[in-house]
């Protein structure tokens, strides 16, 4: 397997050079962009495995960074490193598609577990049990890797938190899974998302492939034990 | 604590709109009330006019008979004119006069007076003292023997012959019109007045907000330039006890550690200062400084740095150039405005000239970088502490707002002054001038 590209996006010398000695020595490829405008170009130009944004930044900042990946329908994971640690920045990093979120100061052990918690992620959902054809229940069909879903209710393109929450659900149909099952599957070790973050993946799917998302028959909410997935499509209360 | 101070403004907001509008509503009743007012005024004096009017006709058909006999006497005794008392300065009873053609009869003072002209024709004019009502000009009073046994003639004098003054209904039109406008201007007035302190508390407020904004914004700003540093160490510690403390790599990474520091304890500085100008306990020390071997010593210091990322630096720096200022301080002008220049310029390619000439007694300094320059019409401001240019920059560029603030005091400290603008070829020109020594 070919070494994962990762691009830096960090304008500090020292935090850049730092990241750059321990990443390449644990076999990572780096392309390292220090200011926005040149991560773009460097973005443009090539192709990566994880995107590691800085949010201040001369010429675009981060976050516009994250958001023009994104529209660019970019599924690369993002990891902001930032100094930055209000709620709000938490927030509008993760709303506009972040992956994970670390604030400076961190540990190196940390950073590096982050990493490979995404890239095990990633692998996972590549992983050779995800056919081809993808996905299909009776409420639709998953396309794990052009991140796409369809349903009678339309065609939707889906995140890559998405992506790796309806993985985790098709692997474990009719189970019932915990929260907490959910947070260290896709959002890794570090589980900051509230359960709210959860309930709104949720709404979404059924937005996605429920016929009354009101009555959902595919993506039940169990309450105080978790989530459960029928994708033979069943009443919550059968 | 943003939220509070949002939501408070916005309740401030909310009173002062009901306030206002309380108020505004009571102007416009005031002001409809009094135009109102004027209206039954002008009505009450209406009727009033016209109950006069009324009087005089009465008054008039109730001395017809003396009025007859006393027309009859006058010119059984005619040949003598007599002198029209002030009363009846009426235009028209002089015009008759003049004419020649008439005599005055004065009868008492009283309400009327009356006139003959050639012939047996008579005209009445009513005393001054009715000036509402008018007899109507040139009416000829045809005065024939009345009924026998009656004393008043109804229909003598009808309400035909007898007018209301139009000057009259004019000048009370003109009184209403007048009052309107005076409550008209005095509404505005308070309205005008309530809108001016509207308008100084709405600045006030802001100003609040602004000053709060800015300080939080300082916080934030001073928390993200220590952690930078702080992050940095704690990473190539990391790296070293990764690397099991290779001998190499710590001499590698120590001089950047070192560095780290360095800047930490720049920023600790820069605060401390701000601290100690803003108390007034910054001792001033003024030197005699050579400029030109001192702004030589500190370019050969900056060259390194900015020719290893692939910038260039200009100098054009006149010899023997002597000030009297402190040495100390100014370094930090220029650390702070090299700074700056990495900061807000392009990446990598710095292009940066200094400047130093003389002009009769005027010593200039002039730092041009071909950075992006600043916003228009920002110049002054970014001496402001913690003002650090429009938002977006301040979002993405790191600082701590203290750097042009300090070098604005230290410059002036050292008797110059230092201002910002836009150079000629786009980038950011920073003159500072001083008052050369010999």
């Amino acid at each position: 397997m070919s070494a994962k590209r990762i691009l830096l996006v960090e304008d500090e010398k020292h935090i850049g050079e730092a990241i750059l000695l321990n990443l390449e020595s644990e076999g990572f490829e780096m392309v390292w962009a220090t200011d926005g405008n040149q991560a773009m170009e460097y973005y443009g130009n090539g192709s990566f495995d994880l995107i590691m944004l800085d949010i201040m930044l001369p010429g675009i900042d981060g976050l516009e960074i994250c958001r023009r990946i994104r529209a660019k329908l970019g599924t690369e994971p993002i990891l902001f490193l930032t100094a930055r640690d209000s709620l709000d920045d938490k927030k509008d990093g993760l709303a506009i598609g972040a992956d994970d979120y670390i604030t400076k100061p961190f540990d190196l052990e940390e950073l590096l577990l982050r990493i490979k918690a995404i890239f095990r992620r990633q692998a996972w959902l590549r992983s050779e049990n995800t056919s081809a054809d993808g996905y299909k229940f009776s409420g639709g069909s998953i396309d794990f890797r052009k991140f796409e879903v369809e349903s009678p209710n339309g065609k939707f393109r889906l995140s890559n938190k998405e992506c790796l929450l309806l993985k985790l659900f098709t692997e474990h149909q009719d189970e019932v899974l915990s929260r907490n099952t959910i947070l260290d599957g896709v959002w890794g070790y570090n589980a900051y998302p509230s359960s709210r973050t959860v309930d709104n993946f949720i709404l979404r799917f059924r937005k996605y492939f429920e016929p009354n998302s009101s009555e959902p028959i595919y993506f039940h909410t169990e309450f105080g034990t978790g989530y459960r997935f029928t994708p033979k499509g069943k009443a919550a209360h059968d | 604590m943003k939220r509070f101070s949002a939501s408070s403004t916005r309740n401030a907001l909310i009173i002062f709109m009901i306030l206002a509008g309380i108020f505004f509503a009571q102007m416009l009743w005031w002001i409809i009330f009094q135009v109102r007012n004027a209206e039954s005024t002008r009505k009450y004096l209406t009727s009033t006019l016209e109950d006069q009017r009324r009087w005089a006709i009465e008054l008039l058909n109730q001395h017809y008979l003396s009025i007859y006999q006393e027309a009859e006497g006058v010119i059984e005794n005619s040949g003598e004119m007599t002198a029209v008392p002030p009363k009846f300065s009426d235009p028209a009873v002089s015009g008759i006069i003049e004419e020649g053609a008439a005599e005055a009869i004065n009868f008492n003072d009283s309400l009327y007076l009356i006139l003959k002209s050639d012939g047996r024709e008579y005209y009445l004019f009513l005393n001054k003292d009715y000036p509402h009502s008018l007899l109507t000009r040139n009416q000829k009073l045809e005065c024939t023997p009345h009924p026998p046994g009656r004393l008043s003639r109804p229909d003598w004098l009808t309400e035909e012959y007898v007018k209301i003054n139009p000057a009259a209904y004019a000048s009370i039109d003109r009184d209403r019109q007048r009052h309107i406008r005076m409550f008209v201007m005095e509404g505005s007035f308070f309205i005008l007045l309530m809108l001016v302190g509207a308008y100084m508390i709405y600045i006030a407020l802001r100003r609040t907000r602004q000053v709060r904004e800015e300080q939080l914004l300082f916080v934030h700003s001073i928390t993200h330039e220590l952690k930078i540093p702080i992050t940095a160490i704690s990473l190539f510690l990391d790296t070293m006890k990764r690397r099991n403390y290779d001998h190499d790599l710590m001499a590698d990474l120590a001089p950047k550690m070192k560095e780290d520091l360095g800047r930490l304890n720049r920023l600790i500085d820069n605060i401390l200062q701000v601290r100690k100008l803003s108390d007034n306990q910054l001792e001033l020390r003024l030197e005699a400084i050579d400029l030109s071997s001192e702004l030589t010593r500190f370019a050969g210091h900056i060259r390194e740095r900015i020719e290893s990322t692939g910038g260039k630096l200009n100098l054009d720096i006149a010899e023997n150039v002597r000030i009297r200022g402190n040495l100390a301080e100014l370094i930090k002008v220029w650390e702070s405005l090299i700074d700056n220049s990495f900061k807000y310029g392009t990446s990598g390619n710095l292009q940066l000239t200094i400047n130093l000439r003389t002009h009769r007694e005027q010593v200039e300094m002039q730092f041009i970088d071909n950075g992006p320059g600043i916003p228009e019409g920002m110049g002054d401001k970014l001496f402001e502490p913690f003002f650090r240019g429009n938002i977006e920059s301040r979002k993405s560029v790191p600082g701590s707002g203290l750097g042009l603030y300090l070098a604005r005091e230290f410059v002036r400290r050292s008797k110059g002054a230092i201002s910002i603008k836009n150079a000629p070829s786009g980038g950011c020109l920073v003159n500072i001038r001083f008052r050369g020594a010999k």
